[in-house]
């Protein structure tokens, strides 16, 4: 990862005398479905030059309940290069009086740490307060000098859901001579102002009822309003630059960050000559090498100075056999031109939101991981290459379907990374099942899983047998089961396959009294669907990723029992997906057949109870019982 | 080639009696290691530690006493699910500048076979990393290079500490396996330290000899212990669901220091309760504070003294919620005050001693009989039983008298009733502490976790059901709904939350009685709507009598276990359904009774159902204890799978010809 979440965080603003506002005086409409209502925040940015810049931050906020509570927590990141001036923390009561000044040395300053990193030379200040009573406010307020100049942070007025915003404002005090490119979203136009050869941009957000946390909805960092700002040119750790356009920034990047990082020794450049001599293809060839790094290396990052930018030669990533997002794509990138086959360093926004880059507004902070592209005869591959597991060509819901940037000699280039849809993303159940007179369950299930469902089961292969049968035991909960003859094979491919398999038994897993027994005909499928009811939903509704589930149970009934109750077939609808339910009684054999397919896409916010609807009746059927009854 | 390892020359006050090399040779890495494929103790680990060796001794120099730590460890990679342990992490403590932990010679090597052959990738110092975890403590990190499946990682380390009173403790158990796990300890003769070993699993080997001689400390020599603790062939340490701190669990050796022999007086660092009760009591920040709290709530109290013919119990509630409603906590955990109970009731803040102990003093001033109990919190771990450790506590509650009922009081949450405490002092034992005498005092509670939902339904013709759910929350299940409904800035999002997290439920009209009363039964009662059939125009109907229940699993899904289940409190959940079914069906099976108990007062649980023309009762009850020992587990579950079971069975209802 980049260490691009410390400086979005990096906050900055004015040094005016702020008032705190007895809160009783705080209009009821910001204090409804809020956990938060900030009263002032003032952001502001003075770049003096490339190499000089000062972010200050004056922010007083109201916490009214517990909820909120996590709001009130500063958190500064910085770095070793980074001054810090002026930190003051005040806390008042709800009337407005101040209670505490918080001391310096009651603000923790540590060394930043987090699940991915082994080690990164980012620090941070941190004070959680503990808050007593509500409503209360604070008052935070700091500076920042910085001599990098190629982040400028982002503003995001309204930063979370639950907080309303009375007042706030973003300013940028900068020499005519700095040019600047900004993005906004859902912002008015800032005003602009020039004194002799200083320019001065306000931007300001005010009045702001606080906004409800909605299901199914598209990230935060994409719906609430924001600002982002990117310099033409900068300075990062010593060396300068300047962007006007992805092209731009991908030459920096390359010329400064990549070049000759992929030099090798020779005897490695023989070992893979050696490796691929006798694969037919360049895929193929690809394909090997891509396994190698694999099976030598693991992702381990460290993020020291400009290593933020800089790739771990691949040299180094030979000796060491880790690195991290970096150096381990541009060391396969390395291998793969020791074969001669040209692939691409691409920057992307990782993570399961799928934001991409903004294809008309370049800036370096809209990125945090690399992967390589693989320009193929045919068709583009696509590698994650910091994955021991993840099969060649395949992204998954970390990287898919959205805009990444090319980076190589000839500059940047903004492409989309492929995607999977609903029929890709497929789970097919079949299910030979025998319940005895007594209640007791047992059978054959075997299951295909394919992309974002072969996600969902292919880390099994990597857990110890316990934790693997205490994993099944969670998500195929019948009570007493044990699983024999478990297996689950993976069919590593541009679109994965896991094949699971298993006989198992269950004691008592239907209900029993007098003379019938009472039980669900899918009991490995339970497809906890039910949805949150969202009354007025105000946000479109964004289904990420769809899939297509099909179930066929063929359940052997014992001897003497014949059905009484059968649930009803289904056939339902909605704009986003539809369900299918047969149950068939044929001789002593009950069939089920069942099939439910969500697509993914952005739909309009009308719809969301259509879909509450369905998947509420969904529920309904999926759960309905069986009813036998001896003869 | 064999590795010299520096660490012997490290430390001065070793004679070649004192030789480690016998306890772990290092480099000793033969090709037979490298090509193991399997972890002779645990066929399913990923990791284990071939030989785990830490050595501490006693030593002197011109600062004055320091330890020195030694570890040693040589881990086998089966594969690569297990490459997770080649990241090593060292914690190092340090008070200021002047006094920290320091470590030094880190080596390690991976060995790996490459055509037959052994090689050796070494850890470069460029790779090792240091971080501020706090202002107390840093951490040291490094991952080893050129791992791959099989081979073997080897390191060391040596950490120089001033910090003499804890002579640092061994995990014998781990989260991978290990076949052998060697503690040694060397300690001169003046230096008297109390040994404890916690957890299940047994020492295969414990030596103590002596070395002649072996300290000299400004021309004063001594003999030393030299203490060896083995343990053979130890499992890998799983945590488990409902289970309380791990580490009360994970068999480990710890060292405190007791006593030190000099210049022939004795100084005493461990002691015995009775010293404990009069360091206290000479304490400024114990029972000086309570002595200094005791007119802080005068006037209040003095109004409560004399009100007529006020009982004993409940002059003491009156001083509880008092105290209780003055202050809030802090969120600083402590037995000892922080600042002082003065300024806590000016400022109405404190941690748990302020707190407490001024409502130890708040109470003894009413003149009820009240005494300190010190505690430790559950993510302290249990304190140590068989001689007081001080340092174990990080907690203090009151303990008042009357009659023959004592009652365990903690004012530091306002959510709490008269008579609970919060579940992290939920912990084992806590200590009383009086002047008369010191004693342990059981911390398991009596009261529940009990709440009883009833729904009074009626069936209409349109299939849905009508009707009113009540939910009555008593003692530790008031206490959790309270905590949950105080997470919404208002009872109507509360409530909006409930209804919009079933989509079949329809809530009319709610009322929340005693939300802020904690000493009162919390009800909530809602007039619903729930959505039941399509149509009623079907001869049979098949209805479950869990209606708002979709379905249950069981939580407990292993075999057996190795450690305890812990709920914290009792538990009981009882469940009624009265329920009008229209006038056209009849309900033609009615579901047998059931009654099943545990053995040792375990719990129960009974479900009946009974018809009345067309009114339907069903109700059921679960009570199971705090605690339940792994031995008992096996009732446990198939209790709850009796449980489950029965709620499988829905009722069948008939439309009349």
């Amino acid at each position: 990862m980049k260490r691009i979440l410390v400086l979005l965080l990096l906050l900055s603003s004015l040094c005016k005398a702020q008032t705190v506002i007895n809160t009783s005086l705080i209009a009821t409409k910001f204090k409804s479905y809020a956990n938060v209502v900030i009263q002032n925040d003032e952001r502001q940015v003075e770049i003096k030059n490339e190499k000089e810049i000062y972010y200050r931050v004056k922010t007083t906020f109201t916490i009214l309940n517990k909820t909120g509570d996590d709001f009130a927590d500063f958190t500064l990141f910085y770095l070793p290069s980074d001054k810090i001036k002026g930190l003051s923390i005040i806390s008042y009561d709800a009337l407005g009086n101040p209670t505490k000044k918080v001391k310096i040395s009651d603000i923790s300053d540590n060394s930043y740490r987090n699940d991915f990193s082994l080690f990164e030379d980012v620090r941070v200040k941190n004070y959680i307060p503990s808050i007593v009573s509500y409503p209360c406010t604070f008052t935070y307020e700091y500076e920042v000098r910085k001599s990098n100049s190629l982040f400028i942070p982002d503003w995001y007025p309204q930063n979370a859901y639950g907080v309303s915003v009375m007042k706030s404002s973003y300013k940028i005090i900068k020499p005519s001579l700095f040019q600047i490119r900004y993005k906004d979203h859902l912002l008015s136009k800032p005003l602009e102002s020039s004194l002799g050869d200083i320019d001065t941009l306000t931007w300001s957000f005010n009045d702001e009822e606080s906004l409800r946390q909605e299901p199914f909805s598209i990230s935060y960092r994409e719906r609430l309003p924001h600002l982002l700002i990117s310099p033409n040119q900068f300075s990062y750790e010593g060396v300068s630059g300047s962007m006007k356009n992805w092209d731009d920034y991908g030459k920096w990047i390359y010329k400064n960050m990549l070049y000759k990082r992929d030099e090798l020794k020779y005897e490695t450049v023989q070992k893979i000559k050696e490796l691929v001599k006798d694969t037919p293809n360049q895929l193929a060839a690809a394909k090997l090498i891509y396994e190698y790094v694999q099976q030598k290396c693991r992702y381990i990052s460290v993020q020291v100075g400009i290593g933020g930018f800089k790739p771990m030669s691949a040299q180094e990533v030979d000796q060491l056999g880790y690195g991290d997002c970096k150096a381990l794509t541009n060391y396969t990138l390395s291998l793969l031109k020791a074969a001669g086959i040209k692939s691409i360093y691409t920057e992307v926004l990782a993570g399961d939101e799928k934001i991409g880059l903004i294809p008309d507004f370049a800036s370096s902070s809209q990125g945090n991981h690399i992967i390589l592209c693989l320009p193929m005869e045919k068709d583009t591959v696509w590698l994650e290459c910091t994955s021991k597991e993840t099969p060649f060509g395949y992204l998954g819901d970390f990287t898919d379907d959205r805009n990444v940037l090319l980076i190589s000699e000839e500059g940047g280039k903004v492409v989309r990374t492929p995607s999977y849809n609903y029929s890709n993303n497929m789970q097919i159940r079949n299910a030979y099942l025998k319940l005895d007179s007594i209640g007791n369950l047992s059978g054959n299930v075997k299951t295909s899983f394919k992309a974002f469902e072969y996600d969902s089961k292919s880390f099994l292969t990597e857990l110890s047998k316990d934790d693997q049968v205490k994993y099944l035991k969670r998500i195929y909960p019948l009570s007493n089961i044990d699983f024999i003859n478990y297996q689950l094979k993976l069919n590593k491919g541009i679109l994965p396959e896991a094949v699971e398999s298993f006989d198992f038994k269950a004691r008592e897993y239907a209900g029993k009294t007098g003379d019938r027994l009472f039980f669900s005909l899918n009991p490995l499928n339970p497809s906890d669907l039910e949805i949150k009811e969202v009354r007025n939903r105000k946000n479109e509704v964004f289904i990420r990723s769809g899939f297509t589930h099909q179930d066929i149970v063929e359940l052997i009934i014992p001897e003497n029992f014949k059905p009484e109750l059968l649930p009803e077939s289904k056939n339902l609808n909605c704009s986003m997906g539809s369900y299918f339910l047969k149950i068939e009684i044929k001789g002593n054999i009950l069939k089920l057949t069942r099939s439910l397919i969500l697509k993914e896409g952005t739909y309009p916010a009308e719809n969301y109870s259509e879909m509450v609807n369905f998947f509420s009746k969904v529920d309904q059927a999926d759960i309905a019982k069986c009813v036998l009854n001896k003869n | 080639m064999k590795r010299i390892f520096y660490f012997i020359l490290l430390l001065p006050f070793f004679t070649s009696a004192q030789d480690i090399s016998a306890d772990f040779l290092p480099g000793a890495v033969s090709i037979q290691d490298l090509q193991q494929n399997i972890c002779p103790i645990d066929t399913t680990a990923n990791a284990f530690y071939i030989d785990d060796f830490g050595y501490a001794s006693l030593n002197t120099n011109d600062d004055g006493y320091n330890i020195s730590y030694m570890r040693h460890a040589k881990i086998k990679m089966l594969n690569k699910k297990g490459f997770d342990e080649a990241t090593i992490e060292i914690i190092l403590k340090k008070s200021d500048t002047f006094k920290f932990e320091k470590i030094s010679e880190i080596k390690a090597v991976t060995y790996y076979l490459e055509n037959g052959v052994i090689q050796r990738a070494e850890l470069k110092p460029t790779n090792i990393y240091k971080e501020e975890l706090n202002k107390y403590t840093d951490r040291v990190k490094f991952t080893m290079p050129h791992l791959e499946d099989g081979c073997i990682i080897e390191y060391s380390y040596n950490i120089i500490s001033p910090y003499i009173f804890n002579l640092s403790s061994w995990d014998f158990q781990e989260s991978i396996p290990k076949t052998k796990s060697l503690f040694r300890a060397v300690i001169p003769g003046i230096f008297n330290y109390n040994a404890s070993l916690k957890g299940t699993l047994k020492l295969s080997d414990q030596k103590a000899t002596i070395i002649s001689a072996c300290f000299n400390d400004r021309g004063i020599t001594c003999d030393c212990s030299d203490l060896r603790y083995t343990m053979l062939n130890i499992p890998a340490f799983k945590t488990e669901e409902y289970m309380t701190n791990p580490k009360n669990f994970i068999s480990s050796v710890s060292f405190e220091l007791m006593e030190v022999f000099l210049n022939g007086a004795t100084r005493k660092f461990t002691k015995t309760w009775e010293n404990i009760y009069q360091d206290l009591k000479a304490d400024s920040e114990f029972f000086g504070q309570i002595k200094r709290g005791s007119d802080l709530f005068k006037t209040e109290i003095d109004s409560i003294k004399i009100v007529p013919e006020i009982d004993e119990l409940s002059k003491a509630k009156s001083v509880y919620s008092l105290v209780k409603n003055w202050f809030n906590w802090n969120n600083v955990y402590g037995y000892g005050t922080e600042n002082g109970v003065k300024k806590a009731y000016t400022t109405h803040t404190g941690n748990i001693g302020d707190i407490n102990l001024a409502l130890v003093a708040a109470l003894q001033y009413a003149g009820i009989k009240t005494e300190p109990v010190l505690l430790s919190t559950r993510n302290n771990g249990l304190p140590v039983e068989i001689y007081p450790v001080i340092t174990d506590f990080n907690y203090v509650i009151a303990k008042v008298n009357i009659d023959d009922n004592t009652y365990l009081l903690d004012a530091t949450d306002k959510t709490l009733d008269f008579g609970l405490l919060p579940y992290q002092a939920l912990n084992g034992k806590g200590r009383a502490i009086s002047k008369d005498s010191t004693y342990w005092v059981n911390l398991i509670p009596v009261r529940k976790q009990r709440d009883l939902t009833q729904l009074d339904l009626k069936l209409k013709e349109d299939g849905k059901f009508y009707g009113v759910l009540k939910k009555y929350f008593y003692d530790y299940a008031a206490y959790d709904e309270r905590k949950s409904i105080q997470k919404f800035a208002t009872e109507e999002e509360f409530i909006n939350n409930l209804d919009e997290k079933q989509p079949r439920l329809k809530i009319n009209n709610y009322k929340i009685n005693n939300l802020n009363s904690p000493s009162e039964i919390l009800i909530e009662e809602f007039e619903i709507e729930l959505d039941g059939f399509d149509n009623l125009n079907t001869g049979k109907l098949f209805l479950n009598p869990f209606i708002l229940i979709k379905r249950q699993e069981n939580p407990f899904k292993l075999v057996k276990r190795d450690y305890p289940v812990d709920f914290f409190t009792p538990t009981e959940e009882i469940y009624i359904l009265n329920l009008e079914i229209p006038e056209k069906f009849n309900i033609i099976n009615l579901p047998e009774s059931v009654a099943l108990k545990l053995p040792n007062d375990g719990g129960k649980y009974l479900f009946s159902a009974s018809k009345n023309g067309n009114m339907l009762t069903i109700s059921q009850n679960l009570s199971l204890k705090p605690i339940f020992q792994s031995n008992e587990y096996p009732y446990l579950k198939e209790l709850m799978n009796k449980m489950i079971l029965n709620n499988k069975v829905d009722l069948i209802l008939e439309r009349s010809k």
